[in-house]
Formats: C-alpha cells, structure tokens, sequence
C-alpha cells in the first residue's frame, strides 16, 4: 500500500543522505522524494512516498524520528492531504501532431513551455494518479524526454 | 579568546572530563596530535592499528559509561576505524572518533589518503560531522558528546580538515545545547508503570528478560530491588550479564541460543515477560512466534523504533530502564510466586550446565569449561571479563559468574572477532578497575594480536588468556552440527606459538597443556604485576551446548552431546 510521510528535516550536510539511507539500507522502497525549502528558516520539508504494510510504515516513522536533525514526522492520510506533483515532457511533434498535443495539453490543463518544429514542451501538474494518466497518454507520441518532480505534500 | 582547530578540541575534551584518547597519528592530524604536547592532564594513548583505537575507546566505554574517544587520520586511518565504530553502534556504546581530513580546498579530488569519511561512517554511527567553518567546531563538539551519552548512546564521528586544526577562530562554546530534532526519552509514564505492576500482579510465571540496556543505565541496584520485592526470576542477555549478580537466586543466567536450560525453560513457560533494555535479537529469540509462547509481554525501551520490531507486545513503554525499574519497584510487593519458583528451582537441579571439574576430565583431556571455572572461583566476581567472539565466549558467558554490573565487556551484537584485547586495553584507563582479563580464541587473538605492543608500552596489568584449540570453534561446532563436519577454512593446525610471540613483545608467557597446571597457572598469572599471557591447549572437539540452533525453538535445544 503506498503511504506519504511528510518529514521536516534540517538543511545541513547529510540530512537528506540519512533520511535516504534508512530506506535503502533496508530495502525499503522509496518511489519519490521530493524536498525544498518550507515556512521556516533552515529547515527543508522533504514528502517521502512509500509502500509497505503498517507495521512496516510504523518502524519507520520511528527510525525516521531517531534522524538527529528529523524535527518532525507524519504520516499523511490520502483523505488529509493536498499533494501536488509536476512533470515536464517533451514530445516529438511535427506540425502535422502539433494541434493534437496542444490539444490534450489543454485537456489536462498544462501549459506551454516551448514548441518548435519538431516538438512540444510543456508542464502538467496534478495528483501522482494524474500524472501516470498523462504519461499513459502521450505515449502514443514519441516522448523524447521527460521529468517528474514526486508528490509534494501538505496537510489539508 | 582566540584558538586554533587542536586547542578548541583539547579545551572541549577536557570540558568534558576526558582524560585520555586513544589514537593514531598521520598525516591529517599532526597539528592535533602536537596540541596533545602542550598538555599534561590529558593522555593520548598511543594503540598499534586504528580498529584497536576504536575497541579501546569501547571497552573503556563498556566498563565506565563514559564516552571513549578516539583520534586517528584521514582515509586508511578512518577506515579503519568502522569496524569498531559499528561495534559501538549495534550494543550502543558511547563514543567520540574525531578523524582528520584534507585539507578543505583540496576535499572531494581525491587528494592523498582521502576518504569520504562522513558518508562511510553514516550508517554505523548515531550521528556524524563534517566540519568545514571552524567557528563551528565549539557547538558541534558539544552536540557530539551530549548526542554520543544521552537517549540510546552511541557513537558521533566528527571529520575535521587538517587546515582547521591550525587555523584560529574565536569562536566560544555555547551555553546550552539546542538540537531542536533531537527528543530525549520522556520520563515513564507512570499509568504505564502501573499498568505494567498490575499485569505483573496477576502473572502466575513471570520472568524478567534483561538485555544491556540495564547495564547501560547503571540500573543494576533498581533492578535488584524490584526483582526482590516482587520475587520475580532474572534472565539477561550476554549484554545483560551482571545487571543481576548472577548468583543471586533469582537469577537463572543468560538467555537465548547458549543459554541455561533453566533460563530458555522459564521463558518458554512463562506467562509474563518483562523486557527491559533488551531488543529481542535473533540470538535470543530464535524462531520469533514460539520465543516466550504462552506470555503477555511487556517490553521497555528508551528508543520507540524497538517496541514491536520483532514481537508484538502488550505493553509497550518508552523510558530508561533505570526510571521504570525505579518506579515498578516503589510498586512492587510480594505476589505468589513460591509454586513458580518451587518449578524453577527442580528444572535447575535437573538441567545444570555441563560441569567439567578436575576429576571428571580424562587424562589429557583440558576444557574450556574448567579453565572458566577455575578463573571464575579465584577471582569471585571480582574482575574486568573481556571476552572476544567465538566458542569461548560463550564459554565465559555460562561458566564464569558475574556478580557486577558492566563486568562482562563483550562484543555482542556485531560480534566481532579482534575485540577483546584492544578493549582490554581500554578497560585499564579507567580508574580503580578491577583485575582485567582478556579472554580469547587462537583466531580472534590473531586479529588484533598486534595490541600486545600498547599493552607492553603502557605496561598494562592484562591476564590475556588464549583457548587455543586449533580451529575456529563456533563455525566448526556449525560445521559439525549442521554441515557434516566438512570443516571448510576452519582448522588451523599451524596457529603459531602465542607465548613465543608474547615474549616477543616482551611479555611473559606459559602454555599450560595438562588439566593440572591449571591452577598454578591462574594463581601465577593473577598476582603478576603487569600483563601476562597463559596459552591454554583446549580440547579442541569442545562444542557449547546447550544449544538452540538458530530459528529453532526452546524444544529443539541440545543439551549435550
């Protein structure tokens, strides 16, 4: 089951390798990391997102708090949280799939980044179910490339 | 006041009461080594390998609950140095290891003997510092040693570039600590003391399970008196051992794979576990879901990320052992244990462990066992134990009797062979310690074996004791068991003569082959002024038993050959 924590952790060296590193140490899976600075000075809120069964997500919310520069921890429930990812793609698109990209760009309420004769750039942002939606879809195009921040999350 | 890099870490080590570190110079750490020159109240004691600087820094940690701290260089020098910083970590022991490192302009070129220290030694310490403003060297040498001795202790490496140790800042200590991440365990809760009285009240077989935790928070004296007043039995884990004195009656000896039958007997019967300072390590436990089936477990522990790990528990509290001991004690009063204790006492009687006494042995034929006894009854309790890893370990852990908390330093979670002689060595710094005995195999010996020259240029009063049975003992004892006795890299015929080496460093020697040079043998060595090696020839088909195999259960013990 996937699960989103929510970790505040101090901007200092190896911060963010420990907070890593206690999931791959383990094998635990870690399918996105997405952190940046927050509404407080020094301190970077990272949105981990995670699977695993609760006894598993339990220990480690726990080993996750043990982190000496972890200030804070939380376990995110979906009905809670607002979480938002951002993905950048560009797809290859001739002036003959032009209109049919920006089209479904348009669809999904994406916006424009960059378009010249032989692609589109463009963003889209949403839920990561969303996301995997869009890919999905472009995949009909050739993708030349393509960028995904992982879910970025607060509670509601 | 202006300082350099050395000063602020000599003036920050004596803050903190250190009197001696344990090192070796290089490269990276010259200016901080010839700091050490200007000082006469603080000693840095010279070891003969870097791992040893770490072991030594553990065994004096171990013995006085005091941070060990070591000092050696960058690269090799740090490396060196982890596997004795995860020994320290896994039976959290505090420690302060300060490595040297480039210089700061020249980090992450490779430059000559350079390692990234901060991240091979992240998962083996509790924290670590890389430090490249020395104006914030004051504040992260306080934050290490208040991280390295509170909460779960543990060990905090702080990588400091040589540049820094001669550059000067003006840079003060702080007057208080803020680590705003870092939580202190919370005071125990006292309706979860209660509680945890009250399912004690009404156990018919409880037992208490008592791992290094105990030993950690110097709780022996707390745990004695709550053990007494409600007359509750006592098992440790080899980490626990002397937490209870264990010829008290109350205790039944150490737990798990080589357990007593006694002590695996009471688990597995038991009604009401009480696990304080423990982690229900695989050794203990073996097969988990029939690990102390029939019981309500109640387990305590300062660090949350351990209730429920392994077992699921009925009470789980988050303290230090020594206040919930403290308050579970004012509690405590006498409940009708006398049947429980009437069952343990027969089992006991029926099950001991194998005794070997002078007459029982054939000619010929010397046990480990004996020699453990023999040291055991001439030293009554009364001795720093520090055993290596292997056979003979465990050996120590069931025959000799430990009546003194902290008395047992061993490497037990990690277990790792090399450890006991340079943590003997650590031992003999701390003051008004008891006669030091090191116990080794022939194959752990040999891993550190090179310590015998710091214990001969500190002069340190050491009886280093080497059960040479020729073989690595435990992976053959496996090997014997489980693989066939197909004895694949684990006999040594050709082990070199100890005492020829031992009088190579100058230190007396003798080997003792024969049942009845034994005690000659330890009544020589322990009033020998200074340190002295006995070579013991042991049987070298010696299995310990009994035995739990590991994943297996308290039915499947094997009490004996």
């Amino acid at each position: 089951m996937k699960h989103v924590i929510s970790v505040l952790v101090e901007d200092r060296i190896g911060a963010l390798a420990r907070v890593v590193e206690l999931f791959t140490s383990r094998g635990y899976n870690l399918e996105s990391v997405c952190t940046g600075e927050c509404e407080r000075k020094g301190v970077h809120r990272m949105t981990l997102v995670t699977t695993g069964d609760d006894d598993k997500i339990r220990l480690i919310l726990k080993l996750l708090k043990n982190i000496v520069y972890v200030w804070e921890v939380r376990h995110l429930k979906p009905h809670q949280t607002i979480s938002l990812e951002l993905m950048l793609v560009k797809v290859q698109a001739g002036v003959a799939q032009r209109t049919q990209v920006l089209t479904l760009v348009q669809a999904y309420q994406g916006n424009l980044i960059e378009m010249n004769h032989e692609s589109v750039t463009f963003e889209i942002a949403g839920s990561a179910s969303k996301l995997d939606g869009v890919a999905e879809v472009f995949s009909e195009f050739t993708i030349l490339e393509m960028a995904r921040t992982g879910e970025a999350a607060i509670h509601k | 006041m202006e300082r350099n890099g050395s000063q602020i870490i000599l003036q920050a080590l004596k803050d903190q009461g250190v009197g001696q570190v344990f090192g070796y110079p290089g490269g990276c750490v010259i200016p901080l080594f010839d700091e050490f020159l200007n000082h006469s109240d603080i000693s840095l004691i010279r070891v003969a390998h870097e791992q040893a600087a770490a072991h030594a820094a553990d065994g004096f940690a171990r013995l006085t609950g005091r941070p060990g701290v070591v000092i050696v260089t960058s690269g090799p020098g740090a490396t060196n140095t982890i596997t004795g910083i995860a020994t320290a970590m896994t039976d959290s022991i505090p420690m302060i290891i300060i490595t040297g490192q480039v210089r700061t302009p020249v980090i992450g070129t490779n430059a000559f003997q350079e390692t990234n220290v901060i991240g091979v030694s992240r998962p083996v310490t509790k924290h670590n510092y890389l430090v490249k403003d020395l104006n914030n060297l004051p504040r992260v040498l306080q934050e290490a040693f208040y991280i390295a001795t509170t909460g779960r202790p543990g060990p905090v490496l702080i990588d400091l570039p040589v540049d820094l140790q001669s550059l000067t800042s003006s840079a003060e200590f702080v007057e208080k600590i803020e680590i705003p991440g870092y939580d202190l365990p919370p005071k125990a809760d006292l309706r979860q003391v209660k509680k945890a009285w009250e399912m004690t009240r009404m156990a018919s077989r409880p037992v208490l399970y008592i791992g290094g935790g105990v030993n950690l928070a110097h709780a022996g004296e707390d745990l004695l008196r709550f053990a007494e007043a409600a007359e509750i039995p006592v098992t440790t884990t080899l980490l626990g051992q002397g937490a209870i004195s264990e010829d008290h009656p109350l205790s039944l000896g150490m737990l798990g794979m080589h357990g007593t039958y006694t002590a695996n007997w009471a688990m597995h019967r038991s009604d009401l576990v009480i696990a304080v300072g423990a982690r229900f390590d695989d050794r203990v436990t073996g097969k988990v879901e029939r690990f102390a089936p029939l019981a309500q477990m109640i387990h305590v522990d300062l660090d949350p990320s351990e209730i429920n790990k392994i077992k699921k528990v009925h009470l789980g509290v988050v303290a230090d052992a020594k206040d919930f001991l403290a308050e579970i004690g004012k509690l405590a009063h006498k409940v009708d244990s006398e049947p429980w204790l009437e069952e343990i006492k027969s089992i006991r009687q029926n099950h001991p462990l194998p005794n070997y006494d002078q007459a029982k042995m054939k000619v010929g034929e010397l046990r480990p066992e004996f020699v453990i006894q023999e040291f055991s009854r001439h030293l009554k309790g009364k001795a720093v134990v520090v055993s290596d890893v292997g056979q003979h370990q465990m050996f120590v852990a069931q025959h000799f009797t430990f009546t003194q908390q902290r008395s047992h330093l061993t490497s037990g979670g990690l277990g790792t062979m090399g450890f006991a002689l340079p943590a003997a060595v650590g031992a003999c710094f701390a003051e008004g310690h008891e006669q030091v005995v090191c116990f080794c195999g022939d194959g752990g010996f040999q891993m550190n074996i090179q310590e015998l020259a710091t214990v001969r240029s500190y002069n340190l009063p050491i009886v280093i004791v080497v059960l040479n049975n020729k073989n690595l003992g435990m992976v053959k004892q496996w090997q014997d068991l489980f693989w066939d006795s197909r004895y694949a890299s684990t006999l040594s015929p050709d082990a070199p003569d100890f005492v020829k080496i031992a009088e190579g460093y100058s230190i007396p020697g003798s080997r003792v082959g024969k049942k009845e040079e034994v005690v000659p043998a330890i009544e020589r060595a322990l009033t020998h002024q200074g340190p002295i090696l006995i070579e013991f020839m042991i049987d070298p088909h010696s299995m310990v038993y009994p035995m739990i195999p590991a994943g297996k259960e308290f039915k499947d013990i094997i009490e004996g050959a």
